[in-house]
């Protein structure tokens, strides 16, 4: 066959590969991270995990806290303010910020407010939530522009915010 | 006989009663009592109220009723507001690019009073009677976004609340949180360490630096100074520190991961 030809065939078969691709477009961006309403329960967790993402601190009394960011609250106590001796780790999705009164411990969890009785600290309940009080966290638009995977609420709560390659993103930030 | 018991009766109910509605008793037997945040802090509470400030505004929780706060303000602000402070019947307010002192003379309804805008950078506020002291940090590689290029410690005079006064600027390193214990003042400057200053002398707004605290090469992000006891905020979990000598504090206990 004629060197024509060839051009012709590898023409075609690109053209043909490239036509079946459908024009996708990929692109780096956000994307929302969901978690069931499982996984977002307030309660105590055994063993006690150790501090690791040391957040911000609070003290009443005998008791000083100390936020693990995103994930709850450390419970220390300090009778004897030279060997603290961590008592409990109470598990609030998205805490950042804390403060109590009386037995009653208000905490966010994402841009809910949460109050949990600590009258007993190792075995702390939620007691009430205002759902989507504040704004904290941004749980419908992603940190930085650009292109993101639209958020689907059906899914869960979102609760972080993860970089991947997108196929055919319909949002923009 | 009879009137021993008609005596008993109302007492033994009161008992009963007490016994019973467990849950109810628990508030009303709380004495109340509240804690104490960092400079950091976005939550705080003032008598009846929870005051907290998202990124924009500042929203009032009356929480007259602990387990059932009821949202009574709603106030926009600014942009990119950080942290909340209270000193008597104000609150200021830490923002990106300034400070806001509002009164909460009603408490329910926080009332603009001034504000002291800066160059941008992050910043907590603390303050006593005399004096506000801001620090101003600037963004660095692994730091949250704080723009800028400046890193002090800011003194506003506010002797007139409605017109704060900048008084002095001094150079600080990569500062985080601060805290007031009388006549200190504690500024955690990231791995430079927990930076101590005299503030005795009200006619003089600088505040005379002492020296520094580090604790095996760790980074300060936040203090609470309370009750004779220093707790610092570190990178990796929290110190503390004996400072019935408020200019020498002496290590304690801390848990560091």
């Amino acid at each position: 066959m004629s060197k024509l030809c060839y051009f012709l065939i590898s023409a075609g078969m690109l053209l043909a590969v490239s036509c079946n691709n459908k024009g996708d477009k990929e692109v780096m961006g956000w994307a929302p991270v969901y978690a069931s309403a499982e996984d977002i329960t307030v309660q105590n967790e055994s063993p006690l995990p150790p501090i690791e993402n040391a957040g911000k601190i609070y003290i009443r009394g005998d008791y000083f806290y100390q936020v693990e960011n995103g994930k709850g609250i450390h419970v220390i106590d300090v009778s004897n303010k030279e060997q603290p001796v961590q008592q409990a780790f109470i598990r609030v999705a998205g805490a950042q910020e804390l403060s109590i009164r009386g037995n009653n411990l208000y905490v966010n969890s994402f841009n809910d407010l949460v109050v949990i009785d600590i009258s007993d600290v190792q075995n702390s309940r939620e007691v009430h939530r205002m759902k989507n009080t504040f704004h904290m966290f941004n749980s419908t638009t992603p940190p930085q522009s650009g292109y993101f995977e639209c958020v689907d609420e059906s899914r869960g709560t979102v609760v972080s915010w993860q970089q991947k390659m997108l196929v055919n993103p319909k949002c923009r930030y | 006989m009879k009137r021993y018991f008609y005596l008993l009766l109302p007492v033994l109910m009161a008992v009963l009663m007490l016994g019973c509605s467990k849950d109810q008793q628990q508030d009303s037997f709380d004495t109340g009592r509240t804690g104490t945040g960092g400079s950091l802090a976005r939550f705080i509470i003032v008598n009846n109220y929870l005051y907290v400030v998202d990124d924009q505004n500042l929203i009032a929780y009356d929480i007259t009723s602990f387990r059932n706060p009821k949202e009574v303000s709603n106030i926009p602000i600014g942009f990119n507001i950080e942290t909340i402070y209270n000193m008597g019947d104000k609150l200021f307010i830490g923002s990106q690019n300034a400070m806001y002192i509002y009164s909460i003379k009603n408490p329910s309804r926080p009332a603009y009073e001034a504000s002291a805008t800066h160059l941008r950078a992050c910043d907590p506020v603390v303050a006593n009677e005399a004096y506000a002291y801001v620090t101003v940090r600037s963004s660095w590689a692994n730091s949250s976004a704080c723009g800028g290029n400046i890193n002090a410690l800011l003194v506003y005079d506010i002797a007139d609340m409605q017109y704060p006064r900048l008084v002095n600027t001094l150079e600080m390193y990569n500062p985080h949180g601060l805290a007031l214990y009388g006549n200190t003042l504690y500024v955690c400057d990231g791995t430079q360490g927990l930076k101590i200053f005299d503030i005795s002398d009200t006619y003089n707004s600088e505040p005379q630096y002492l020296k520094a605290v580090e604790t095996s090469d760790n980074t300060y992000f936040d203090c609470i100074a309370k009750d004779g006891y220093l707790y610092t905020m570190m990178e990796n979990g929290f110190v503390i520190y004996d400072i019935s000598d408020p200019h020498e504090p002496r290590e304690l206990g801390k848990i560091l991961h």
